[in-house]
């Protein structure tokens, strides 16, 4: 035995497990990825046919009169794709917050977390710009867009900064995978040969060695900084897309705030959704502890007391003064036909997740999931909230307009295609999960080693 | 007492009748423009079937973007079938300072318009003027630059760290 190995032993020694309990882990996460049982198989096929309703939707609706297939008017010129689009765009800071923020504040726990958050971050950032493929009514103008667009306007600073998202979150994914794809290569067995070669080149040959690890360490490192504060320029731009609109209900400085302390609430609650739907569906219990639900909910009450300050900041000082191009809209949501929906997402999306989980027994998984589902749910609407009730109150009222112009209300065909942008949110981060580990083995057993030992010593 | 009432409705009804007449004639309207001691001056000539036509209202406008604006109050024809408009300097105009100045006469509907060089010329925007508010080739030189070092930036660390793992791999890994 050469004495570098008698190192490695006795450093072994101090070790919070064992080679065995490594290869152990290895089997458990990657199990999800070696066999499909039959409810996963149904869940992915009714997936694609909510996507294939969805694809069916956009057909008709740019096939069709659009004064026919969808409720947008000369008021309500945005309606639920641009809604769907903003909670897509805040849904992908999840993850800013749930993978970069407690990597780089060194909140362990961060660690089965991670991957989960990136591939939703992905997937997330994807469908908004469907959903404004969708909203521009003629896929060609995004053709337009690059080709004419100006760099002094909000619209191309947002092509800009999502295609940097996601290019940046894509990588910041694919590098943490590299070693879980070696692991993939040498651990799966009885799959097909397609996937045994994709696992082979997507791993760029990763053998572990000390140099390796460096430099993926290095550049996790690098990406984790960069990818703060383009998530946090990707939200304040979608809010200076409204900012710099001339309405009065979107006239605010505290937008770009506003929107980002929204998006890290959503974030917490969708990540508390999707700790609870892996943990049961794929049996991860040992690594998606009760103790996450608990930091979890904690983060829950800290995200929604600061969005409660800036939602006081957006609605109560304008209330205050009740300017003439601010009252129409605030009696609206207030006292008039939106206050119900008003009303609930305040009590459901803010105050609700900002009181009950300071009990300990609202941070336990099932209190907290059903939680958090409505916290998810009223975060949707609160971005409907945000774009459509302001624009029945347009600067220059004309007078004798259709009836469907003062009313919004959503055409099948838009709900159908929001229906299959969160289905294919979902297709993306199921076949993922089917496909490769959702919880990073190495960075996992390194959190376990708490510094003892490096994970280069694993096998 | 009955006689009376049908005499007076038949007059009316002659009077009625002949104004009718005059007016269903072809109306016909003039427009001159002439400067009497720096006063800029539009007369309008109202004639049917080469009769001045007196009493008429007339109405003067410049013609803008979407609709007409008016010029003064309006103006009733005298004997001679002539009404007199003094004409503003200040109204703003075309690169060239050309106005389009309409005549109308609501009863019956009648009008002309004619083309007059009295308007103040609009100055025109400097071509090379660098703005927000400029097309995409005008952008300010500041945003330029500093959107520009951003995406390089940013994508140049991108690229770097993906060419950091590519340098890394196994040497014959594809093979």
């Amino acid at each position: 035995m050469s004495s570098k190995n008698i190192e490695l032993n006795q450093k072994t020694t101090y070790e919070t497990f064992t080679q065995e309990e490594y290869m152990e882990m290895k089997e458990e996460l990657l199990r999800p990825v070696q066999k499909i049982g039959t409810i996963g198989k149904l869940w992915i096929v009714f997936l694609v046919l909510v996507c294939c309703a969805g694809v069916y939707a956009y057909y008709v609706q740019e096939t069709r009169s659009k004064y026919v297939t969808v409720s947008l008017r000369d008021y309500t010129m945005w309606g639920v794709y641009i809604s769907n689009f903003v909670f897509f765009v805040a849904l992908s800071l999840i993850g800013v917050l749930m993978s970069a923020v407690l990597k780089l504040t060194h909140f362990e726990w961060y660690r089965p977390l991670s991957r989960i958050a990136e591939v939703i971050a992905v997937a997330a950032i994807m469908l908004a710009g469907v959903s404004i493929v969708a909203a521009m009514g003629r896929p060609d103008r995004l053709y337009y867009l690059v080709i004419h667009g100006r760099i002094q306007s909000p619209i191309i600073w947002d092509i800009i900064v999502i295609l940097t998202y996601i290019s940046t979150s894509l990588v910041l994914l694919f590098i943490p995978l590299i070693p879980s794809l070696a692991t993939c290569q040498n651990h799966l067995h009885n799959k097909p040969k397609w996937q045994m070669k994709m696992y082979k080149m997507l791993s760029f040959g990763w053998e572990g060695t000390p140099e390796q690890w460096k430099i993926l360490k290095r550049c996790i490192k690098i990406l984790t900084v960069m990818v703060i504060p383009l998530g946090i320029s990707i939200h304040t731009v979608t809010a200076w897309l409204f900012a710099t609109t001339l309405r009065a209900e979107w006239d605010s400085t505290n937008f770009g705030v506003y929107f980002v302390s929204g998006a890290f609430l959503l974030g917490v609650a969708a990540m508390i959704l999707a700790v609870a739907i892996f943990r049961k569906a794929y049996n991860l219990e040992k690594y998606l502890t009760p103790m996450h639900f608990d930091k979890l909910g904690r983060a829950l009450v800290l995200m929604s007391l600061i969005y409660i300050y800036f939602n006081v900041n957006e609605y109560l000082v304008p209330a205050y003064k009740m300017s003439g191009l601010h009252k129409n809209h605030l009696l609206d949501l207030f006292v008039g036909g939106d206050a119900p929906l008003y009303w609930s997402v305040v009590f459901m999306g803010m105050i609700m997740p900002a009181t009950l989980p300071l009990i300990p027994a609202m941070r336990k998984p099932l209190p907290l999931t059903i939680i958090a589902s409505v916290v998810f749910i009223a975060a949707w609407f609160k971005r409907y909230l945000i774009v459509i009730p302001g624009l029945s109150h347009p600067y220059l009222p004309i007078q004798d307009v259709p009836a469907s112009w003062k009313h919004y209300s959503p055409s099948l065909v838009e709900m159908t295609i929001v229906a299959a942008t969160f289905a294919a949110m979902m297709l993306i981060v199921t076949l993922f999960s089917r496909f490769f580990p959702i919880i990073s083995v190495w960075e996992v057993a390194e959190g376990k080693l708490e510094g003892k030992d490096e994970i280069i010593n694993y096998k | 007492m009955k006689s009376i009432i049908i005499k007076c409705l038949a007059v009316l009804f002659l009077v009625a009748t002949s104004f009718g007449r005059l007016f269903s004639q072809e109306t016909k309207m003039t427009l001159n423009f002439t400067v009497e001691d720096s006063v800029k001056k539009c007369n309008v000539s109202v004639t049917a079937n080469d009769t001045a036509v007196k009493e008429v209202e007339v109405k003067l406008y410049v013609k803008r973007l979407y609709s007409l604006l008016p010029i003064g109050k309006a103006a009733v024809t005298d004997e001679t079938g002539n009404a007199t408009f003094d004409f503003p300097n200040d109204i703003p105009a075309d690169l060239n300072g050309k106005l389009l100045v309409i005549a109308k006469v609501e009863d019956p509907a009648a009008e002309v318009s004619k083309e007059v060089n009295w308007g103040v010329p609009r100055a025109e925007i400097a071509p090379l003027e660098r703005s927000l508010a400029a097309s995409r080739e005008k952008a300010p030189y500041y945003l330029m630059i500093v959107s520009n070092l951003i995406i390089i930036g940013i994508w140049g660390t991108l690229l770097f760290v993906v060419w950091e793992v590519y340098r890394k791999r196994k040497p014959n890994y594809s093979k």
